[in-house]
């Protein structure tokens, strides 16, 4: 299953809710919650660095279930960022403001790095992988 | 709807709903149009039913300012969707947080009845009726409802119910 949208602060909450609808009655309510967090944390990344801001270009998420894990494929536009980047600060303590969304994705999903993008359209492909 | 309610000379900044990217920096707005003028602020976190990076980077930016300057500041009433998230942000021990719920029973409890053998018990009876008003010149509302709230509306379920 897929979304599509504008990358625009305000249709996050369309991404939450179509992830939550996904991600609901195949695990427990916490981890649904996590996992939303997470995605909505990887297209605020998006928005805020792929694109500097609310955009007409698109943000693409693509959920994925399989026998022992999720896949959850985030595609942008943006400016192609080097693939296996998004290392995530070791301690809480050396986050800025900007950087503790990483970290929560870094604690929520099993595995997270960009690869390359299948999709002509989309200069980016990041994936996260969540083990049930 | 984001307001700012005073109290006692404490101004408390009652977030609600969803806060995240698109409604953090109204959020932010309004804490540091407290924080800015050298005053004493709560933040209640009761109605919050998400937070986000964004909405906690604005928690987190309230003790920073708050701690230069030497300004009282609390987060009041943490929901457990909230709590769990600086639990995962390892914030509960850094943010000041007076009070927070650990589960949905807990909130229930608040509305529990008194002890039997408490005769005569009024639960209500130390507050006065201007601790239950507040007058109009007291609220500063900020609607930042978007358009997105008028898609599907889910209900947002407690994610720390097992």
């Amino acid at each position: 299953m897929f979304i599509e949208l504008s990358a625009k602060t305000k249709n996050l909450k369309k991404i939450r809710l179509f992830s939550r609808d996904f991600f609901t009655d195949l695990i427990n309510e916490q981890q649904v919650n996590y996992i939303v967090l997470a995605i909505d944390e990887a297209c605020q990344n998006v928005i805020r660095y792929a694109y500097e801001g609310d955009s007409d270009k698109v943000i693409r998420v693509e959920v994925k279930s399989h026998e022992d894990e999720f896949i959850i494929d985030i595609f942008d536009q943006g400016m192609v960022v080097p693939l296996g980047s998004m290392q995530p600060a070791k301690k809480i303590s050396e986050v800025s403001i900007g950087g503790l969304g990483l970290n929560l994705i870094n604690k929520i999903v099993d595995k997270h790095e960009f690869i390359s993008s299948e999709l002509s359209s989309f200069n980016n492909h990041l994936r996260m992988i969540y083990k049930r | 709807m984001f307001e700012i309610k005073t109290q006692n000379d404490v101004k408390t900044l009652f977030l609600s709903g969803e806060v995240d990217l698109d409604n953090s920096p109204t959020a932010r707005d309004m804490m540091l149009s407290i924080v800015n003028l050298g005053q004493a602020i709560n933040i209640d976190l009761a109605a919050v039913e998400y937070i986000d990076s964004s909405g906690v980077s604005v928690l987190i930016e309230a003790l920073q300012k708050t701690k230069k300057d030497n300004i009282p500041y609390q987060l009041v009433n943490v929901s457990v969707e909230v709590m769990g998230v600086l639990e995962l942000a390892n914030l509960d021990n850094i943010l000041p947080i007076e009070s927070h719920a650990t589960t949905v029973g807990q909130e229930l409890d608040e509305l529990d009845e008194p002890d039997a053998d408490e005769v005569g018990f009024n639960p209500f009876s130390s507050m006065s009726d201007s601790d239950l008003t507040t007058t109009p010149e007291n609220i500063v509302k900020s609607d930042t409802e978007s358009e997105a709230d008028n898609t599907s509306n889910s209900t947002f379920k407690n994610p720390f119910i097992g």
